[in-house]
């Protein structure tokens, strides 16, 4: 009998998503490091990526945040193990050019009000379209890769009334890095190399004569190092490598100035910007509206390129990509399509396919954002900054937890007086720390930030949860006091009365999950989440519990 | 004979929390309309910077060396340290405000720091004042659904709009400032505080049995709850470090204390002349 609870469906329906909430958000004590961002000029730059974990570095385990940037001014070669993996870097430089933090100890995503860091809510000037934020987007993750700064999120807000704000946050940041961000534009830049043959350390560029002497060449007597440029016919060309056989030859076909725009939203007979479907995935395509120029530039340096054709989709291409360039980063390339050579055309559609479709369109969001010289469509305004010091959010944490503790004790100590039965206080506890734990569980699943509002509303939620047990409790007491009815009847009238509790609690939450952009939605949701889980998994499974410990120990029932 | 009695001292007992609801209303609309709400910033805009010292803070002087920077100074004590709460206009440098409360002798490592455009406040409190309309309702509308007999599903709601409207109010003469949080906590308690006026209206609606035996019933139940939860909140109260929660369990706890009185003796009282009225007391 006593272990025959186990088996009742709604005791094993909440052991169940206890256990899932568990295995969800699944603690872990080790201390670990895990990769934040890789800076395109990192020395690991395409050998580690952001969520990796760090295991060990020239031999050295490594557990902290420290142990990683000790090796800041390390230079050599680096042997290091990432996920397990093994893998060699040769950093000739110092600097590592990468963030590391913390491995988090469970996947309960906590709040920057918890974990510190800085929040900025802003607001485009003017009337901007959807189409216009997600590019202020694009282009601030694109500043986010291409400088190497600390991850950050970026979210599209709209408020009740239409109106559209982007909120970033940096978990850990200040609002120095942020404001860095905001204002870092960069120098754009796109090149198309030549390549000139050589025999005897001699050959023929653009009608000159050339003459390789070491790693220098002479070019109508002029002499020219590596990264040394020379204008010829209009174009600047740098040279970028010379070998005993061929010369690479850099040249400067659109600078930020020849980029007079860039279609950021399709509109019919005017520009074109748009991802469709194609076979096999997503094709983006956006006009970039050029300089005469340029476009003249452009004509001259693909005017004799050869061609190559791509065996497998069948299209032709000029041997020569496009090379795009900001700060003198080398950011991507993109193939010129063969019917393009020699054309002056001042209205080029750049296209590019990949499988999934956000792929394809932070790939358009990257390139447009490059071609506008990292510059943002309109200009921001702040309107609202939270910022909080790593600690505190820390200490507001551990006083949550300590109230809870405490609250509990004060809870069972109520109860304790006005029954006189552990027996009911121990379930009483354990259901309402069941609940803690499954909200939990469920914010790490819908992958919900729990911040300190949601930890109010986790609070809010137990006082619903124990007031409905109270209700429980006490009509299984009268029942078993009265005898006219049975403990099914008494549920009933519970239920209907704890039915009636949550339903308001929501009604009044639900409204305010559309104010204040957002802000107290955390509260708003972890209520209305924890309300529910409450109704239908906790409190089912406790009268079950509660009905069985007052059978027992009512004598005649 | 006994009953009698006890009848009259019920309805005369209703005068208490009828004058405190009139003195609230009038209250309340001598707040709007001379402007005298407190807000926090999240309402009217501006800085506030939060300052978690070990020190015992003196507001007074920390005004005067802020006075450069038109700095507003509260201070409040946590369980372990004290927290300074800088308010100043938005647009402020929060780092050199920062910078001169530490040059005034405090040391301190953990701040917070949260900054509002005025034009974004004041289509927050829009914002808020809609949402509080479509709660109230939304919450009526439940209320009626659970009970569908007109006048005790009203007193029901007349309850929970007087927890409202006291717990605003009092909160007020407290000086809690009406922040988002403050009023996420409002709401909540609109919600929360109608649990016991439900269990009352059920337990006297629709259990068996006298109306005086299912109301000790229901105050007994009733009492439990919100006794639990006063004591949860005033411990969150009193150990809490961050302002945003303090607000939130004051204005709980308070509303809470203003629930007894309006579920037991305005609702209760309300209910038991309705049930004698219809002649099933």
């Amino acid at each position: 009998m006593k272990l025959g609870i186990f088996k009742d469906l709604r005791v094993v329906i909440l052991l169940v998503c206890l256990a899932g909430s568990l295995i969800i958000i699944s603690p872990n004590t080790n201390q670990a490091v895990i990769v934040k961002s890789v800076s395109s000029d990192s020395p690991f730059y395409d050998k580690l990526s952001a969520g990796e974990t760090l295991d060990w570095m020239n031999e050295r385990t490594i557990k902290t945040v420290e142990d990683v940037y000790s090796f800041s001014d390390f230079t050599g070669v680096m042997r290091f193990m990432h996920n397990g993996k093994l893998d060699l870097v040769d950093i000739t430089v110092p600097g590592l050019g990468i963030t590391v933090d913390k491995k988090p100890s469970s996947n309960i995503k906590w709040g920057m009000d918890i974990v510190g860091g800085t929040r900025v809510l802003m607001q485009p000037v003017g009337n901007v379209s959807d189409a216009v934020v997600q590019q202020i987007i694009g282009t601030l993750q694109t500043r986010i890769n291409v400088y190497g700064l600390r991850e950050t999120n970026f979210m599209a807000v709209k408020d009740v009334s239409g109106n559209n704000y982007i909120e970033i946050e940096m978990a850990g940041g200040t609002q120095q890095e942020i404001e860095d961000l905001l204002a870092k534009q960069g120098m754009f830049e796109s090149k198309i190399p030549r390549v000139v043959e050589l025999s005897n350390n001699s050959g023929l560029f653009w009608n000159r004569s050339i003459v390789r002497n070491g790693d220098a060449i002479t070019i109508d007597g002029t002499k020219l190092g590596i990264n040394d440029s020379i204008v010829i016919d209009g174009i600047k060309f740098e040279v970028y490598n010379v070998t005993a056989s061929e010369v690479v030859m850099l040249g400067t076909v659109f600078t930020g100035t020849d980029i007079k725009s860039v279609c950021i939203q399709e509109q019919a007979g005017i520009c074109t910007s748009r991802v469709v479907a194609q076979t096999g995935g997503y094709q983006f395509i956006f006009q970039v509206f050029v300089s005469q120029d340029g476009a003249n530039r452009f004509a001259k340096l693909t005017k004799d390129l050869g061609v190559t054709v791509d065996p497998k989709t069948g299209e032709a291409y000029l041997n020569g990509k496009i090379i795009l360039i900001l700060d003198k980063k080398i950011i991507t390339d993109l193939s010129i399509s063969a019917d393009l050579a020699g054309k002056p055309l001042t209205d080029p559609v750049i296209q590019g396919g990949r499988e999934k479709k956000e792929d394809a369109i932070s790939e358009k969001l990257k390139l447009q954002s490059i071609l506008q010289s990292g510059a943002l469509p309109v200009e921001l305004n702040v309107i609202r900054i939270d910022q909080v010091s790593p600690t505190l959010g820390q200490g507001f944490l551990y006083s949550m937890a300590f109230a809870g503790v405490i609250g509990a004790l004060a809870v069972s100590i109520i109860m304790f007086i006005r029954y006189r039965k552990p027996k009911i206080v121990i379930p009483v506890v354990f259901t309402s720390f069941s609940e803690v734990l499954m909200i939990l569980g469920m914010a790490s699943l819908i992958g919900w930030t729990i911040d300190l509002a949601s930890l109010v509303g986790i609070i809010a939620v137990i006082g619903t949860g124990v007031d409905s047990q109270i209700m429980i409790v006490d009509e299984l007491l009268m029942g078993s006091e009265a005898k006219i009815y049975t403990f099914k009847q008494r549920l009933k009238h519970a239920f209907f009365m704890i039915f009636g509790s949550a339903a308001t609690v929501i009604a009044a939450m639900l409204p305010l999950m559309m104010i204040g952009i957002g802000v107290m939605r955390g509260f708003a949701i972890t209520t209305t989440l924890g309300v529910l889980i409450g109704v239908f998994i906790a409190r089912p499974a406790f009268s079950r519990i509660a009905e069985q410990i007052i059978e027992r120990s009512t004598p005649s029932a | 004979m006994d009953e009698v009695k006890k009848t009259a001292s019920y309805k005369k007992l209703m005068v208490i929390p009828f004058l405190v609801l009139a003195f609230s209303l009038v209250w309340l609309f001598n707040m709007v309309y001379t402007d005298s709400i407190n807000y926090s910033i999240d309402f009217r805009g501006g800085t506030e910077i939060s300052i978690e010292t070990q020190s015992s803070p003196d507001a007074t002087a920390l005004k005067s060396s802020l006075s450069e920077y038109d700095a507003n100074v509260r201070t409040g004590r946590g369980a372990t340290s004290w927290t300074i709460l800088v308010d100043v206009p938005s647009g402020t440098n929060s780092t050199a405000v920062i910078d001169a409360v530490r040059e005034a002798g405090y040391s301190f490592d953990n701040f917070s720091v949260q900054s509002i455009g005025a034009s974004l406040g004041k289509s927050f409190l829009q914002q808020a004042v809609i949402a509080l309309v479509f709660a109230f309702i939304a919450m009526a509308i439940v209320i009626f659904i659970v009970f569908r007999i007109p006048l005790p599903s009203f007193y029901v709601i007349l309850c929970g709009f007087a927890d409202l409207i006291e717990a605003f109010v009092f909160s007020q003469i407290l000086g809690i400032n009406l922040s988002l949080a403050s009023f996420a906590a409002l709401l909540l308690l609109l919600g929360y505080s109608v649990d016991t006026d439900i269990v009352l209206t059920t337990r006297l609606m629709k259990s068996e049995g006298s109306a005086s035996h299912n109301l000790r019933q229901a105050v007994k139940t009733g009492m439990t709850m919100t006794l639990t939860a006063i004591s949860t909140l005033s411990i969150l109260f009193i150990l809490s470090v961050s302002p945003v929660v303090s607000e939130i369990s004051a204005i709980l706890v308070i509303g809470l204390l203003f629930d007894i009185m309006n579920t037991w003796i305005t609702n209760a009282g309300l209910l038991r002349w309705y049930l004698e009225k219809r002649g099933t007391a």
